[in-house]
């Protein structure tokens, strides 16, 4: 505090003042530090003669605005006149040392000066800079690069409500994907599972409208599809459960990507019909960007509506079946009561499940489902880069004495 | 360096011209009223130019550092009589030097003007 002052601050203004003059640099402030304060004492002075308590309020912003457009030009100006200082010094004979920089200036300064040090080291042998950038680039590039798909993959959590509870339901072959009584014994009997729900592709046209014609993939999902992976609309609501009956309304939600590129992200779609294999169907919702399940290329969901009174044969199997897991219950002991599900079919309906081929529930957690089967591989590739970074940094430390022993074998 | 003036070259005041705006204000007033401190530098300049130009302290300190440093103008040890004065104020004068670059950049100026006042842009003051 005694840098600069030879009198102390009068008042609250001034000592506010004086606070933020620290943001000039130190030689500047021991220069005109006082002078400044006496200044501002002045102007405030004449601004209390006019206006005796609005006065101080009035001056403050310009005195705000004079600190942010002179405070930092202020430090530039030391770190040039520095500069321009050891230069004059180095002029008259005298070599300025690091040591003598460091105390005579500051930081910037320093920083600036190891700047153009670098730069003319850079600038003198452009072919050796060339080599050493070029090394550092791809090795650095190259690690990057697989990190962020690494990153988008297996780091970050899957875009679904508490992923870690959601699994996917197939069978083992020769029956792959489960039939509809079986999808229905799952959602009766299940207790592990929170909810269950299936899902059959198909594709359909899209009619209506100015636009052409157009061929559409659609997912058709049983209740409990959009709430399992917990991601919520972008525009509406999703399906009700009565929507997933026989003979309800027909309704449908679009894809991010269908509703911006044929209906020009209408906000106004809700409760309008879109034309589906030359049938209206209500437009309920629209989900996210992010929502892709169970495919990229779904441009929309309709309820799969089946008849849990006339199901299809035990036989036809076609759905996917997802599911997300009650609180508190484990992978595994899930699995075991699907499982043990299944091993009553064997014994109920043999003309099914013959015994040469017992059905047999083949579970996976979300995650590993969707990466499951990459994740060393990255991990391995994430390995690889890093090595390949590493050897890029030993052959720009090799470099580096070779160039210095040039360096002085040429002077 | 190439480029730079040396120092001959920078002791000709014509090599300094033409001023900023503000440099040849403050230099002006100076040469006027002979020393003045930091807040009498502002309060002749906000008074010659209707108030439109009020200098805040970090505006006219930093102008200042640059004109000392191009030894335009430098500080003065001669003070007021102690009651008028505050310790805490620094008074400025032009140098020698400074009022050299002053009359080049007046002389400059005049030349614009006549320039001006022959293509009719500007009526021609009367002779007083």
């Amino acid at each position: 505090m005694t840098e600069f002052f030879r009198t102390k601050p009068r008042g609250v203004h001034e000592r506010i003042y004086h606070a933020l003059l620290r943001l000039y640099p130190r030689d500047f402030r021991q220069e005109f530090g006082d002078a400044m304060t006496e200044f501002f004492h002045d102007r405030l002075a004449r601004t209390r003669a006019a206006h005796p308590i609005a006065g101080p309020f009035r001056l403050w912003p310009h005195v705000l605005i004079d600190f942010a457009r002179n405070a930092l030009p202020a430090r530039l100006d030391s770190t040039l006149r520095a500069v321009r200082r050891s230069r004059q010094r180095v002029v008259a004979g005298r070599t300025p040392t690091i040591r003598d920089s460091r105390r005579k200036d500051w930081m910037l300064t320093t920083i600036l000066q190891d700047m153009r040090y670098a730069a003319r080291g850079l600038t003198s042998k452009p072919a050796f800079s060339a080599i050493v950038l070029a090394t550092l680039t791809l090795g650095i590039g190259a690690t990057v690069a697989i990190f962020s798909v690494i990153n988008g993959i297996l780091l970050r959590p899957l875009p679904y409500a508490e992923p870690r509870r959601l699994m996917l339901i197939e069978q083992v072959d020769p029956y792959g994907t489960v039939s509809e009584p079986e999808f229905a014994d799952y959602k009766r009997q299940a207790r592990s599972l929170e909810r269950v729900a299936a899902i059959a592709y198909s594709s359909a046209n899209l009619t209506g409208g100015d636009d052409e014609p157009e061929r559409v993939r659609l997912a058709r999902v049983s209740d409990g599809f959009f709430q399992i992976l917990g991601v919520a609309t972008q525009l509406g609501r999703y399906f009700t459960s009565d929507e997933d009956k026989p003979n309800a309304t027909t309704v449908i939600i679009l894809s991010y990507r269908l509703w911006q590129r044929r209906y020009g992200a209408d906000s106004t779609i809700i409760g309008k019909d879109v034309v589906v294999n030359g049938n209206p169907r209500m437009v309920v919702g629209v989900m996210p960007q992010r929502f892709d399940y169970p495919s990229s290329s779904i441009d929309m969901w309709v309820p799969l509506r089946l008849n849990y009174d006339s199901l299809w044969t035990r036989d036809n199997h076609y759905l996917s079946v997802i599911a997300r897991r009650a609180p508190n219950v484990t992978f595994p002991s899930s699995v075991a009561e699907l499982n043990a599900i299944t091993r009553t079919w064997t014994r109920e309906y043999p003309d099914t499940y013959a015994p040469d081929k017992p059905v047999q529930v083949k579970a996976a957690e979300f995650e590993d489902a969707l990466v499951g089967k990459s994740k060393p591989y990255l991990y391995a590739l994430l390995g690889a880069v890093a090595f390949v970074l590493l050897i890029a940094c030993v052959n720009v430390a090799n470099l580096l004495p070779a160039s210095s022993q040039v360096a002085r074998e040429s002077t | 360096m190439a480029g730079t003036p040396t120092r001959a070259e920078r002791d000709i005041p014509e090599s300094r011209t033409p001023l900023r705006p503000i440099d040849f204000l403050i230099l002006l007033m100076l040469a006027r009223s002979g020393d003045r401190h930091g807040y009498g530098i502002m309060q002749d300049v906000a008074e010659h130019t209707s108030g439109s130009i009020e200098l805040e302290a970090g505006s006219l300190y930093r102008t200042i550092r640059r004109l000392q440093d191009d030894r335009l103008l430098e500080e003065s040890s001669r003070r007021p009589a102690a009651d008028l004065d505050d310790e805490r104020r620094r008074y400025y004068r032009l140098t020698l030097f400074g009022k050299r670059v002053l009359a080049a950049e007046a002389a400059r100026l005049r030349r614009l003007v006549r320039i001006a006042e022959s293509a009719r842009i500007l009526a021609p003051e009367p002779a007083r």
